[in-house]
């Protein structure tokens, strides 16, 4: 494929980061191995000793698995999104953005649902889900949807590399075997007419899709609790609340992992204040969206004071109990994001990812507020007063997972890094080229008017 | 060797006709009830039930049970028919041209099971009188009473009215019948209950009576049955509870799903075909 000066200078600097790593690049990495490593430690000592190596019992039945489950695909739905709405809109800013989103959202999908089968006291029956799963019990309908999705957003990120695998294809790579896969996964793609128009329509059907399809699987996964009857859970605003937060926080893990690319792999010059100035907006704008729920979602509850419903709300206003995190949940890590980026002041790339550390970090803790007060709080007076069966506390096991998990997280991106450029290199034709239009035009006018004044010259020298 | 030859012949006879007379000794011992009933449509039946003992006494089935009437001189097969897996049996009796009556219109029947090598038969006699028994509903000023008329069927169709007759009142529920009284029966053949007036029907308050004759001596069991719109009404209301696990979602759900996963999975498909035009516009 025929590159233009601009793509080949990124396609060398990208193919160099690709194949080389550095020193603390082998230290990061094994720091992240470490991790994941322990985490399998972890998961074998869950499987061998069972769930009680966990802090989950027979009244809290779901821990930090669960808040984890939906933070990771709250993270996916964000970049389904941004990705989905910034191409359908043809927006010029995304290119840089676009990529490390749509890989945002593959790899949190593959992980979010892991943590479900963590909560599973019989991973040996997995296939019995395929087997014997009844088209109308909702928690298929909710493997179904993540499924759907997983798989859309797969197809979503491959499309938007065919232009780039064509462009790894043609380069002369030391290693025989990426040239092999790259020219698989090309499809024999030479950014002909034809080509482009199939791969253009292509990637519209799939941004058009996969929006509707990530709000989608996010209300199914918040309809979960908002139909359980069950104090905190039970709300008709749930659905587009899980929505919004979300976007918020997905958003936010979008500008962390720019700040960390754009620091690591020097791209500077691609990914600039610009981008983080309007993802810092977009940041702020869900972030008042997310407060505005919050507190109609509290007041409610509040005002209505149905019994269950203050069992809860005192439990998280109670400053022995939940207060201080339900204070960073819903207050620190909305209130500060707005303000930092609400003052211009205030809004610098740093600034801006500092806040959105603060906002993932306060909807993880919102997530955790959302299941564990609501499970500490029985319908029915409890038995057996055993301290662990009233109050939740997670164990190593559970933290050594977690943790695993955000380290799997970046050790995925970080392959895929190493795989696929994080940013486009090759740029589709979008629309009309006006430049190229006018310069066209103006050839042909400037081209008439030679040919009228030869002719008039001609004629003039006929005539004398 | 021919002596040899001559004592494993005389032994293995022996053990023939030794196991021949185990087997005749072994026969199961078997029992046969026979009832006549008379359901709330006027259908006459005989109702067999044979049973054997084994460890304990169980049910046969498969077994042949042949029905006869019988008179002083006189023996007619009505029917034969095969037990089903409870053991039983139903004849169907009503205007048989083979049932013999005696003068007094008492019919006699003899039901047999003729038994098999594993089997002993055995065979029982039954003599019932016809009778009606009909429900009627009174109310008299606020007082609701439920009255039946128990008639004996005699030779040409003669209706005479039984007296002293114990008939059960029984409402009927979904799964059984409630007993509400028992009463007997007036020179008339009449017998009256009250009408339970706080008892709830169904939504229009209808309840259903049956009235009963069990077992009796010389009538059998006779069914009838009335109902009537006295009960209390009853508003359904359906308790809907719905779980994560359940499997009863409602269908426009579960069609609702199937039909937007299935347009996302026609899109993914046409993507992919999207894919393969790409490779051959190379």
């Amino acid at each position: 494929m025929e590159l233009d000066q601009k793509a080949t200078r990124t396609l060398n600097f990208f193919t160099a980061q690709m194949v080389t790593i550095s020193r603390y690049g082998i230290i990061r990495l094994a720091v992240l191995l470490i991790f994941v490593l322990g985490g399998l430690y972890a998961l074998i000592v869950q499987i061998v000793k069972g769930h009680i190596v966990t802090g989950m019992r027979d009244n809290v039945v779901w821990g930090i698995y669960i808040a984890n489950f939906i933070f990771f695909i709250g993270i996916s739905y964000a970049g389904a999104l941004i990705s989905g709405i910034l191409h359908l809109l043809r927006v010029k800013w995304r290119t840089p953005i676009i990529r490390i989103a749509e890989i945002i959202t593959i790899v949190s999908t593959l992980i979010g649902p892991a943590y479900i089968l963590l909560c599973m006291g019989r991973l040996d029956r997995l296939h019995h889900l395929a087997l014997y799963g009844r088209i109308q019990s909702p928690i298929i309908w909710d493997v179904l949807a993540i499924s759907t999705y997983l798989i859309g957003s797969i197809i979503f990120l491959y499309l938007a590399c065919i232009r780039d695998l064509a462009a790894l294809r043609d380069y002369p790579f030391k290693n025989k075997w990426r040239n092999k896969i790259y020219r698989f996964l090309a499809v024999d793609f030479n950014d002909n007419t034809k080509q482009n128009r199939y791969l253009n329509r292509a990637l519209d059907i799939m941004s058009a899709i996969i929006i509707p399809l990530a709000v989608l699987v996010h209300s199914v996964l918040a309809w979960i609790f908002g139909m359980t009857l069950r104090p905190g859970w039970h709300s008709t605003i749930f659905a587009p609340y899980f929505v919004v937060a979300a976007v918020f926080s997905g958003t936010g893990v979008l500008i962390i992992a720019m700040w960390v690319f754009r620091r690591y792999y020097k791209l500077e010059s691609y990914i600039t204040k610009i981008h983080f100035n309007y993802l810092g907006i977009m940041l702020m704008i869900l972030g008042a969206l997310y407060a505005y729920f919050t507190f109609s979602e509290y007041l409610t509850s509040w005002y209505g004071s149905e019994t269950w419903d203050m069992e809860v709300l005192y439990k998280l206003f109670d400053p022995e109990e939940y207060w201080w995190w339900f204070f960073f949940a819903a207050i620190i890590g909305v209130v500060l994001p707005i303000i930092v980026i609400l003052i211009p002041k205030f809004r610098t790339i740093n600034s801006i990812t500092a806040v959105s550390v603060i906002a993932v970090l306060a909807l993880w803790v919102k997530r955790y507020l959302i299941i564990i007060p609501t499970l500490e709080t029985p319908l029915l007076p409890l038995q057996d007063l055993r301290p662990e069966y009233i109050h939740y506390q997670p164990t190593m096991i559970e933290w050594l997972l977690t943790f695993s998990g955000v380290a799997l997280f970046c050790l995925i991106f970080f392959l895929f890094s190493k795989f696929i450029p994080i940013i486009p290199i090759i740029k589709a034709e979008e629309g009309k080229n006006y430049a190229q239009l006018r310069k066209t035009v103006m050839e042909r006018i400037i081209k008439r008017k030679l040919k009228e004044t030869k002719m008039k010259e001609s004629q003039k020298i006929e005539h004398l | 060797m021919n002596n040899l030859f001559k004592y494993i012949l005389f032994g293995f006879m022996a053990l023939i006709f030794a196991t021949g007379d185990i087997s005749a000794q072994g026969k199961k011992t078997t029992r046969l009830q026979v009832e006549y009933y008379k359901n709330h449509d006027k259908m006459e039946m005989l109702i067999a039930t044979l049973i054997a003992k084994e460890r304990r006494y169980v049910p046969l089935a498969g077994a042949m049970i042949r029905f006869y009437s019988v008179n002083d001189t006189s023996k007619a097969l009505l029917e034969e028919l095969v037990t089903n897996d409870e053991g039983k049996v139903v004849l169907k009796i009503n205007d048989n041209s083979k049932i013999f009556y005696d003068p007094s219109g008492i019919m006699t029947f003899e039901v047999e099971y003729g038994g098999n090598s594993s089997y002993k038969s055995v065979q029982r006699q039954i003599s019932v009188k016809r009778a009606n028994l009909d429900v009627f509903f009174f109310q008299k000023d606020s007082i609701k009473s439920i009255e039946v008329n128990a008639s004996e069927i005699g030779p040409d169709n003669l209706i005479t009215p039984i007296q002293g007759l114990h008939v059960r009142f029984y409402i009927k529920g979904t799964f059984s019948l409630l007993d509400i009284g028992k009463e007997k029966t007036d020179q008339y053949g009449n017998a009256r209950i009250d009408f339970p007036v706080y008892m709830p029907g169904d939504t229009a308050g209808v309840i259903k009576i049956v009235v009963k004759i069990e077992d009796d001596d010389d009538y059998g069991t006779i069914e009838s049955r009335g109902e009537i719109n006295w009960g209390i009404p009853v508003k359904v209301i359906k308790k809907e509870r719905r779980g994560l696990g359940d499997t009863d979602a409602p269908l426009w759900m579960v069609y609702t799903l199937i039909i937007l996963l299935s347009a996302v999975w026609f899109h993914y498909l046409y993507v992919i075909y999207m894919i393969i035009k790409i490779k051959l516009a190379r």
